[in-house]
């Protein structure tokens, strides 16, 4: 056996928590995928761009991978297949990926004008991590142009080797509470639409001055994070409303929380929880000061270390326990994707991914204009927002695979009656 | 720059309509420069890379193996009666049937309905080779098949014509059901007792009839067509 596959052998990666979940999801028509933007001060080349990526991808080992099926559970390892290629960027993105493609890896990247998109499967990492993968990129490629770039802020060091604690499971580390969180079964209200013809994914993004925001959220006493939290909720609450049912069902948002930032990890790989920030119209009309305050008490209270780790141990405890690891793959894909699309699926109304503030180093920062970040086709027909911070613009992308748009148009308009200038872009034919 | 009247949010130049209302927008200087503004997302269309051949291969291989075993069975121990053509024969029509959808990503609906109609056709000829009866594949099987492949096709076509609404398709899904069973039932008896009657299409008639009735009720008026709706969220 060749020393390549001997070591292929040795360096396979288990799927971490929620990266198991996503293969399990698959579909013909979805896939688990999310974009990653940036837009530079200049015309990308592409042929520059293919060598920066062939140049960064080696530092990510837990990113040159393809996903194998084992017994009992899914597994990463070692690509050494050509690519990934970068290819000129399309009007539908976050396509799906399949595990048995060409080169069967589970990364792309794209260029359009000034912009280079990276999408990722969901399996490999989360948003942090993929951005880790894409400030690198992009600061290579810069550096192949002949600008001076630092590392840090997230740019990885291509000289150093990868440190193991960038390979790890972060979720095994910290899954060690005494207590678990109770499972959540209520279910939420699930906009409904006319779906789009296949591979299509309607975005519809605001781009919003980070002042004006934290302005209005100050004025109401609350997180920027929280006041589009409940400018999210408030525009479900107003759709639910409009469609006059019979008895109205709660509203609640799937938010990822960033675990880096309470338990200490450098994990290049999957490290969130979901919290469900939610009202219930049944209790009476809510107004939206109501829904901010509702929705900033229960950050407050949630979001810390202890409730958090009940999660993750709660979560880790099923993947763990030894009669669930002896049941064969096939059995496990179906009574997982049963159970997510009869409770977990209905649990939100919709998702709202918020990537907080990116940072770039020295070189990187002075020939970036924007970042933007997309959630790719929701698993049910529904639409997801996703909230990055670049400098003074705030980029709030909406992606859904239905063709009304009254979620983002109630969303926008409140942001607007707050006296927040929204400039809007989309991918929609007109 | 403009910006939509109704939602008030700036939206990007080369729009033409506000995304969010479809609010049009009238650009003055534009209309007098016919300006073409880049475009922020890309307009080409991408193709997901998905691996048709290898399944149609296997598919096909599965299917072969199948006959060639049937075959060999019927030759060398089973050979009391030529059991393995039907086999044979029910093979050829899965296969025709199952090969379009699997190795064209959109097949021609109509093209593939003619195909299948042909392929039972000819699976009924076989059958009627061996058992021709009093005649019954001239009489039965070649009318109800095509019929049914008429029926599907007027139902595929109107579906992708005109694309009408769920209640719309499912009254037209009932109607045909209902003149099928007549024709199906009046096609037997023709065959069996020499003449045209009817006895047990005639209750599943108007059961189809009461609800094709029901249905275009429903769509004609508009309150009953919101509820309905909004029950069952279509």
């Amino acid at each position: 056996m060749s020393e390549k596959k001997r070591n292929d052998r040795k360096n396979w990666y288990p799927l971490d928590l929620s990266g198991t979940v996503y293969p399990t999801l698959q579909r013909k028509d979805y896939s688990a995928v999310f974009r990653l933007s940036m837009t530079l001060d200049q015309k990308i080349d592409p042929a520059l761009l293919q060598l920066s990526v062939d140049q960064v991808m080696p530092r990510f080992p837990t990113f040159k991978v393809a996903m194998r099926k084992g017994l009992f559970w899914r597994y990463l390892e070692p690509n050494h297949r050509p690519g990934p290629f970068v290819r000129a960027d399309i009007a539908n993105p976050c396509m799906p990926m399949s595990f048995k493609g060409k080169s069967r890896y589970l990364v792309r990247f794209y260029y359009y004008e000034n912009e280079i998109s990276m999408e990722m499967f969901h399996s490999l990492s989360d948003g942090n991590g993929g951005m880790c993968l894409l400030k690198t990129v992009a600061a290579q490629y810069l550096r192949l142009k002949g600008t001076q770039v630092s590392c840090g802020e997230g740019v990885m060091d291509l000289n150093q080797e990868p440190d193991p604690e960038e390979l790890e499971d972060a979720y095994a580390k910290y899954a060690r509470s005494r207590s678990r969180s109770a499972l959540k079964q209520k279910k939420a209200y699930r906009v409904r639409g006319t779906k789009e013809p296949f591979y299509t994914l309607n975005v519809i993004r605001g781009v919003i001055p980070v002042r004006e925001a934290l302005a209005v959220a100050k004025s109401y006493g609350v997180s920027l994070t929280e006041y589009l939290n409940g400018v999210l909720i408030y525009a479900l609450m107003r759709k639910q409303k409009s469609e006059h049912p019979a008895r109205q069902k709660p509203i609640k948002l799937a938010m990822p929380v960033n675990l880096r930032n309470l338990f200490p990890s450098r994990t290049m790989r999957n490290f969130i929880v979901l919290a469900y920030p939610s009202i219930d119209p049944m209790l009476g009309d809510y107004t939206f000061e109501e829904i901010v305050k509702e929705v900033h008490h229960y950050m407050r209270y949630y979001i810390n270390p202890k409730f958090l780790r009940a999660d993750i141990t709660t979560d880790y405890a099923v993947r763990a326990n030894p009669l669930i690891r002896i049941v064969p793959l096939f059995i496990k894909d179906f009574v997982v994707r049963g159970f997510y699309i009869r409770v977990q699926d209905k649990q939100s109304s919709a998702g709202l991914t918020n990537m907080g503030i990116i940072r770039l180093p020295d070189g990187l920062k002075e020939h970036t204009e924007r970042i933007d970040i997309l959630m790719g086709q929701p698993f049910s027909a529904r639409t997801n927002c996703a909230v990055v911070t670049y400098q003074d613009q705030l980029s709030v992308s909406f992606a859904s695979c239905i063709r009304e748009t009254d979620v983002e148009r109630l969303f926008f308009t409140r942001l607007v009656q707050d006296r927040i200038h929204v400039r809007i872009e989309t991918n929609r034919s007109q | 720059m403009s910006y939509c009247v109704n939602c008030g949010v700036e939206l990007s130049e080369e729009l033409k309509a506000c995304p969010l209302c479809h609010t049009p927008v009238y650009h003055p200087e534009n209309a007098r420069e016919e300006k073409e503004a880049v475009p922020v997302f890309p307009r080409e269309r991408g193709e997901v890379d998905v691996i048709r051949n290898d399944v149609a291969v296997l598919f096909s291989v599965v299917l072969i193996s199948t006959c060639l075993a049937c075959g060999i069975l019927n030759l060398l121990i089973f050979y009391g009666t030529l059991w393995s053509v039907y086999v044979i024969g029910g093979c050829g029509v899965l296969w025709v049937v199952s090969l379009p959808l699997i190795l064209v990503k959109k097949p021609h609906p109509l093209l593939a309905l003619l195909g299948d109609g042909m392929a039972v056709s000819l699976y009924c000829a076989l059958i009627s080779r061996f058992h021709p009866g009093k005649g019954w594949f001239l009489e039965v099987a070649l009318p109800v098949v095509w019929f049914c492949v008429v029926f599907v096709g007027c139902f595929v076509g109107v579906a992708k014509k005109m694309k009408p609404s769920i209640l719309a398709n499912a009254s037209l899904l009932f109607a045909e059901a209902g003149i099928f069973t007549v024709i199906t039932e009046l096609v037997l008896n023709r065959h069996f007792a020499g003449r045209f009657y009817l006895s047990w299409s005639a209750v599943t008639g108007i059961c189809c009839a009461v609800i094709v009735a029901a249905l275009i009720t429903i769509i004609r008026r508009s309150g009953l067509r919101e509820e309905v709706r909004r029950r069952m969220h279509i």
